[in-house]
């Protein structure tokens, strides 16, 4: 429990804010703004959920598998399944205005998109990480 | 020799941590350590720090000004019942153990004296930091960082050892290399 770490949580739970906006632009069926708030608050619930699951599955993992494709590879895992789920649940017991499969693909398309964009922007992170070490080192020899 | 400026609590924790190097405490010093919200002294040399950073101040007075009597060159390190003399660059990482703290190179390691903190203080400059409790390393023999969970790294070392950057320790490897 203690290497779990409670800003990547907050992090996941604005990243949900910021898809249930996404989904605010695509979906005009939300008509009030209590029906905005409640969306925005649930996208904004299920991504700290998401978060507290990715931390807490994550910090049970060991050191010895630690590689590039796999921390990508389990990253990504991670956001497609319980992303799924927690979608298609929700949907099922809240029985909302969309009515159909063919409703819910686009939605769980546009939320992938954006975990998959964050992955992405986090492989780019690492490259960068190389980069920086390189000019570090660099930066060393000319001393 | 140094003068303090700053609460009690402070002046005794500054006070151990300087005289592990020897560095004396005066009234009348042209070097001033101010512990912020403290009058600054005119016509110093003034260092101000907040309380909760008094081991920068260490690390800042250890590594550049004591820096000619600090900065060593070379270190001795004892192996298979020889001494040996060591350059901090071949130094992949230094860990601590019961035993005292063991120097990894690429062929050998040997047990130093001192304590990882004394290193972590006269080594910055030789690209050398903390990642966790118990281990110091060379960034320059890094080959590579592995991004891993709950914002850790992994470092993979140039001798394949593989070492975890825990999360308290991440923010300093991040800011070190401006990621």
């Amino acid at each position: 429990m203690e290497k779990i770490h409670l800003k990547n949580i907050v992090k996941s739970f604005f990243l949900g804010i910021f898809i249930g906006i996404v989904l605010l632009f695509y979906d005009n069926g939300f008509d009030t703004t209590t029906d905005k708030f409640l969306l925005l608050l649930t996208s904004g619930g299920m991504g700290f959920i998401i978060g507290f699951i990715t931390e807490g599955v994550t910090s049970i993992l060991p050191i010895s598998i630690a590689k590039p494709r796999n921390y990508f590879f389990i990253n990504n895992l991670i956001a497609l399944v319980v992303t799924s789920v927690i979608m298609l649940v929700s949907i099922m017991l809240t029985n909302n205005k969309m009515e159909s499969y063919r409703d819910i693909m686009p939605v769980i398309g546009i939320v992938l998109g954006i975990v998959f964009l964050a992955n992405g922007i986090d492989y780019m992170m690492y490259y960068r990480a190389q980069n920086k070490l390189k000019i570090f080192k660099e930066l060393f020899k000319d001393k | 020799m140094v003068q303090l400026l700053c609460s009690n609590k402070v002046y005794e924790k500054l006070k151990q941590e300087l005289s592990k190097y020897q560095i004396e405490i005066v009234k009348d010093s042209d070097l001033v350590l101010v512990e912020r919200g403290y009058d600054i002294p005119s016509e110093k040399l003034a260092l101000v720090f907040d309380a909760i950073d008094y081991m920068d101040v260490i690390k800042i007075l250890v590594s550049g000004i004591r820096k000619d009597l600090y900065f060593k060159k070379t270190v001795t390190g004892f192996s298979e019942n020889k001494f040996a003399v060591i350059e901090p660059k071949a130094i992949i990482y230094l860990e601590a153990s019961p035993d005292g703290i063991m120097a990894y190179t690429t062929t050998h390691h040997y047990s130093m004296k001192e304590t990882l903190q004394y290193y972590e203080g006269i080594w910055i400059e030789q690209g050398f930091i903390r990642v966790n409790k118990s281990q110091m390393i060379n960034l320059l023999q890094v080959k590579e960082i592995i991004p891993w969970f709950n914002s850790r790294y992994v470092l993979r070392m140039n001798n394949g050892a593989e070492l975890e950057v825990s999360k308290m320790y991440s923010k300093k490897l991040r800011s070190t290399l401006k990621i």
